[in-house]
């Protein structure tokens, strides 16, 4: 750990806000604080260490805005701890934690142990999501008003409720919060047990299918609701080309309705599921081509706020057994920020601060969540990215305990070679050599 | 005459006309060896295993005595005596009786792609003896036998597929190798019962079963289960039958040398009626009797010493 005074250089330093980059240096002194920007220190300025990331790229306060962190209830597929080194050495500066833990997130003495829990281990800042129903029973709300003054950052019960009638009064009880309701969309109904898509592949391999509108009506519903009962819902992930249109004719009307998606929804599509391997299972599952096609579209045109990794560690039993019975979901803790900036702005050509904001701003913007940005006299949180070079990723780079990941043995760009968090370095690559020499030549002024 | 490099039978979606017919036509030779009363012992000293996760009579009896007719023995274990209800998982369960030996396992299973599964943690041979309602493979070896015996091909001739089409495996089965081997095939049953874009796999969806039964040369029946009327899937058995139980009234105009299959086990007077099972145009005993041969075939394929 580095606690002197260090100085980042000659970084591209992308504001996802305002959506500028510019390349300049950051001064931050040994209580974290950044004490210069854009100019070198004269030689007489107590600078211990520099750090040169020229060519690289300086996000601020990326977040993973959807992760089950299984502790308490399940430390054998997560901690806070195991979950936090993957997110630091991911490039991930904070966790947003659903409530799906045992015991459930359901009272604020829950959400309060979180973060006594988290401020005890020292760790990267988890913000907890609360239980919208008491133990998600769907039947009764959980104590929303003091979860949220205990720190809840938003409420869900994974899943859409159920029950028309208490989705109505949790959107009424909770509007004056301002916090919202995050809600996974799916009629159990229509989706039965059905394991992967329904269509084409799901006819072929013989397995029950999900229906696209399992998802839509769920969000038709909702986003109706919300016009009628007020209230603010984030859909999370959106899997659908519907499910995305119905969220741009809501945000149209005006309504407080925001969705986010993850990143194997724009990798993959339900062809994947084509040879019965686990690592293709996920809720909701993977869609048709072109649904992919249209995530992606909903992303360039702003319909889209949000990626997050909908984050699932398993233990290697989850997913070594057949797909039917294999527990869904991905670990992504690891991969969110390099398979996000790999498919976006390397594939599909987007700015870096346009893909940034869906990673940063945007997260923190719906959730409430006041962090400083990289400002004069601020405690920063910030990674440096590189997107020159290309990674393969092998499941020992894995710090989650969760290895259920369709990634492991792609090649990615966007590696994460430094994670500041706070002000103080958590995560640094060995390739960023810190030094005490300045060269001149290569420093802007 | 190993029919592919893939050490198993998995499923016969991945086979083309040329791996079907080397199968078909071993049976076929198997069959005339068998009625001169000649046999092989191609798995003398070889051992398989039985492995069933949900209730099976002639399948496991017709693989049984395959393996029994070409020398080997077997070993049969089923979910009732398992120890997957003990909370052992699936892959400890098949690594643990793996460890003990066998030279090949035969698998049913309630879920699509449990042998796939399989047959990646294993190195032996797997056959999948029908997997949800993916595939039955051995099963739509036997029918296409069945038929090719009766009519001397398949090509060009019209199959209808009838009944629970989207829970089948027997049909998934016989369409990907009738497609093949050049059928025109035919679904037919419930909407709610026919899988979404099945139109895509090359097959013809029909409405009305009275239109198409005079053009048919072959109609697969295919079990009701009484279980999918409490899902909604359709209203009663007796509307069921109404619009598609395989009744004489429905044959008066069916061609004389149609052909009747069904897998089996037959629900008499739902989806088929018994003068039509046990009448002249009916070939269920002799699907029967050549699920051995085909079995046999399938298994001297695998395993036989080449």
């Amino acid at each position: 750990m580095i606690t002197e005074t260090i100085a980042v250089i000659n970084g591209r330093l992308v504001d996802p806000v305002r959506g500028t980059e510019e390349v300049t240096n950051l001064l931050i002194n040994s209580n974290g604080i950044v004490t210069g920007m854009g100019y070198l220190p004269d030689d007489d300025d107590d600078t211990s260490t520099v750090i040169d990331v020229k060519g690289r790229f300086i996000i601020p306060n990326i977040t993973d805005s959807h992760c089950s962190l299984r502790e308490p209830g399940h430390e054998d597929k997560e901690t806070f701890l195991s979950a936090s080194d993957a997110a630091v050495a991911g490039g991930i500066t904070a966790l947003i934690a659903t409530p799906d833990t045992h015991p459930i997130v359901d009272t604020p003495e829950m959400v309060s142990f979180i973060h006594a829990r988290r401020r005890a281990a020292g760790i990267v800042p988890i913000y907890p999501m609360g239980a919208l129903s008491k133990g998600i029973n769907g039947l009764e709300l959980a104590e929303l008003r003091l979860m949220h003054e205990a720190g809840a950052v938003g409420f869900t019960d994974g899943n859409s409720l159920e029950h028309t009638g208490l989705m109505r009064h949790a959107l009424q009880y909770s509007a004056d919060l301002d916090r919202p309701i995050i809600v996974t969309p799916d009629d159990p109904l229509l989706s039965q047990n059905g394991v992967m898509n329904e269509g084409y592949y799901s006819t072929i391999l013989g397995l029950r299918g999900i229906p696209a509108e399992s998802e839509e009506l769920r969000i038709s519903r909702d986003i109706e609701l919300v016009e009628r009962f007020g209230g603010v819902v984030h859909f999370f992930p959106v899997s659908t080309a519907q499910s995305v249109e119905l969220v741009r004719r809501a945000k149209v009307r005006g309504l407080a309705i925001t969705c986010g998606t993850a990143p194997h929804y724009l990798y993959f599509d339900e062809s994947a599921v084509d040879g019965y391997l686990t690592h293709f299972k996920v809720t909701p599952p993977l869609r048709s081509a072109a649904d992919r096609q249209a995530l992606i579209e909903g992303i360039k045109d702003g319909t889209i706020d949000t990626i997050a990794s909908h984050h699932q560690p398993h233990t290697i039993d989850g997913k070594r057994t057949d797909f039917v019975e294999a527990d869904p979901g991905i670990s992504g803790i690891d991969t969110l920020v390099c398979t996000t900036l790999t498919k976006l702005v390397r594939d599909e050509g987007l700015s870096i601060s346009q893909v940034s904001r869906l990673i940063s701003s945007n997260p923190l913007a719906i959730y409430r969540i006041k962090r400083p940005g990289i400002a004069l006299m601020k405690r920063p949180s910030f990674t440096v990215i590189d997107m020159k070079n290309e990674f393969t990723l092998e499941s020992s780079q894995f710090k989650s305990k969760g290895l259920n990941s369709p990634f492991i043995g792609r090649q990615f760009t966007g590696k994460s070679l430094m994670t500041v968090i706070e002000g103080r370095i958590r995560f640094i690559d060995p390739i960023l050599k810190p030094s005490s020499v300045i060269d001149p030549e290569h420093t802007p002024r | 005459m190993k029919f592919s490099p893939d050490k198993s039978l998995l499923g016969l979606r991945s086979f083309n006309r040329n791996r079907l017919e080397t199968i078909l036509s071993h049976a076929r030779s198997l069959k005339q060896l068998y009625a001169d009363n000649t046999h092989t012992r191609s798995l003398q000293g070889k051992t398989v295993l039985t492995l069933f996760f949900e209730p099976s009579t002639r399948t496991r009896v017709s693989f049984e005595t395959a393996i029994k007719r070409l020398g080997g023995s077997s070993v049969g274990i089923s979910m009732e005596t398992s120890s997957v209800k003990k909370g052992e998982t699936l892959f400890d369960t098949v690594k643990n009786l793996d460890a003990m030996g066998f030279d090949a396992i035969v698998v049913r299973h309630r879920n699509a792609g449990v042998p796939h599964f399989i047959d990646r943690i294993l190195d032996v041979p797997v056959i999948n003896a029908g997997d949800g309602f993916n595939e039955h493979p051995s099963q739509g070896l036997l029918d296409i036998f069945t038929m090719q015996e009766q009519r001397g091909t398949v090509e060009n001739r019209n199959v209808l597929i009838l009944g629970d089409i989207l829970h089948s495996r027997v049909a998934r089965s016989n369409i990907w190798a009738l497609l093949q081997l050049g059928a025109k095939v035919f679904v037919a049953g419930p909407p709610t019962l026919i899988p979404a874009n099945i139109a895509d796999l090359g097959v013809t969806v029909v409405h009305d079963i009275d239109d198409v039964i005079p053009q048919m040369d072959f109609i697969n029946v295919l079990r009701i289960q009484y279980e999918r009327q409490d899902l909604g899937y359709f209203p009663t058995i007796r509307e069921y039958r109404d619009q598609f139980g395989l009744t004489q009234e429905r044959l008066k105009d069916a061609k004389p040398e149609l052909c009747i299959l069904h897998p089996g086990p037959i629900n008499r007077g739902i989806e088929i009626d018994s003068a039509v099972a046990d009448g002249p145009n009916n070939v269920i005993l002799n699907q029967v009797t050549n699920g051995v041969i085909v079995r046999m075939a399938i298994l001297d394929l695998l395993l036989a010493p080449k």
